[in-house]
């Protein structure tokens, strides 16, 4: 493999690493998630530190250039990744709209309460408090 | 014998009035549910206006989401059967009785309203029919059971159904899928032979492509029911 394409990756895996550590610090990345990035940082490094394992592995495979097979391990990477954020967002959809729901019901039930009351003690209260509806 | 009847509503001002009304008149005795799944019109007011009992959702879940969220309700308070039916007058609420008595004679778990058994009234078109058809040979196939409008957003559940649903509906077009899923748990579903009518207001919110989407979505969730 191309000595440039190596120091190339090298300088991206430190710089992916480094942004990762930002968006945690920074951005509120969580720990769990910041997993992917690091293994992520993790494959480039090591492709860039231990070019030779991949060259037979190339050969085996049936790929002539080497660099092709880093493309495919990245392609890889990306698609497990995008099918754990599936995942991800669609266990978050599940709760909202659980949240949704059970504030619908919650909402009925306050609005039911607030009608059975005397209307003279919802229109105006001692906080200031107003009335819904 | 406390009955639920879930009216979920998007955007319904021109009719859920009236369909509210004609509940109201051809099934006595049923408490009414309205649910206003986010609706961007005056749905809302019309519903406060009339008194019925609603739910509100804050975010559009959905005609799934919706329904779920008036099954949790009647899981919630002990009813015993709880009907869906469209908010906008398509279902003819006549059937209602008939249907959960059908019910009770038969031992069922989930009673499907549909068209396709005396072929009466609005038949929908001859692509959604053959598509309806595909589904339900694949419900019949994978399940053992015929029931020919898988699609039919008319349906009564029992309180045993009505908590599988609490628990699982899909989110958008819920009605073949969870078939199989009353299925796998044990349950009785059969149909009840319905007329229903075209819809007046209103699109219906499956287009071409939309159409393409359900088929696969829908096949995937009965494969998925095993």
């Amino acid at each position: 493999m191309n000595l440039h394409l190596r120091l190339l990756l090298l300088i991206g895996a430190v710089l992916f690493m480094c942004l990762t550590v930002f968006y945690i610090r920074r951005k509120g990345l969580d720990l769990y998630h910041s997993i992917i990035c690091f293994a992520g940082a993790l494959l480039i490094l090591l492709m860039a530190l231990f070019p030779d394992v991949l060259e037979p592995l190339a050969r085996w495979i049936g790929i002539q250039v080497p660099s092709n097979l880093v493309f495919l391990i990245m392609i890889a990477y990306l698609l497990c990744t995008s099918l754990s954020l599936c995942a991800v967002t669609s266990r978050q959809h599940a709760r909202i709209r659980k949240l949704v729901q059970e504030y619908a019901l919650l909402e009925k039930r306050v609005r039911e309460l607030e009608n059975a009351r005397a209307p003279e003690q919802t229109v105006e209260t001692q906080g200031g408090g107003k009335k819904i509806d | 014998m406390k009955v639920l009847v879930i009216v979920p509503a998007y955007n319904e001002e021109a009719i859920i009035a009236e369909t509210i009304r004609n509940i109201r008149e051809k099934a006595p005795g049923t408490d009414i549910l309205a649910v206003n799944d986010g609706s961007a019109d005056r749905t809302e007011e019309i519903l406060l206006e009339d008194g019925v009992g609603h739910l509100r959702l804050s975010i559009n879940l959905g005609i799934g989401g919706a329904v779920q969220s008036g099954y949790l309700y009647a899981d919630r308070h002990g009813y015993d059967y709880a009907v869906q039916i469209d908010g906008d007058g398509q279902h003819d609420p006549s059937y209602i009785w008939p249907m959960i008595r059908h019910m009770e004679a038969e031992g069922a778990d989930l009673c499907i309203g549909s068209r396709f058994i005396e072929n009466k009234g609005f038949q929908s078109s001859a692509p959604r029919r053959a598509g309806i058809r595909f589904l339900s040979a694949l419900t019949r196939l994978l399940c053992g059971v015929l029931i020919r409008d898988v699609t039919s957003g008319y349906r009564v559940a029992n309180r045993r159904t009505i908590g599988i649903f609490a628990e699982e509906y899909s989110d958008d077009y819920p009605e073949a899928d969870s078939i199989p899923a009353v299925i796998r748990q044990g349950g009785k579903v059969i149909e009840y032979p319905v007329v229903m009518r075209e819809r007046t207001t209103g699109r219906s919110s499956i287009g071409p492509v939309r159409s393409l989407y359900y088929m696969i979505k829908v096949s995937i969730s009965i494969l998925n029911h095993l």
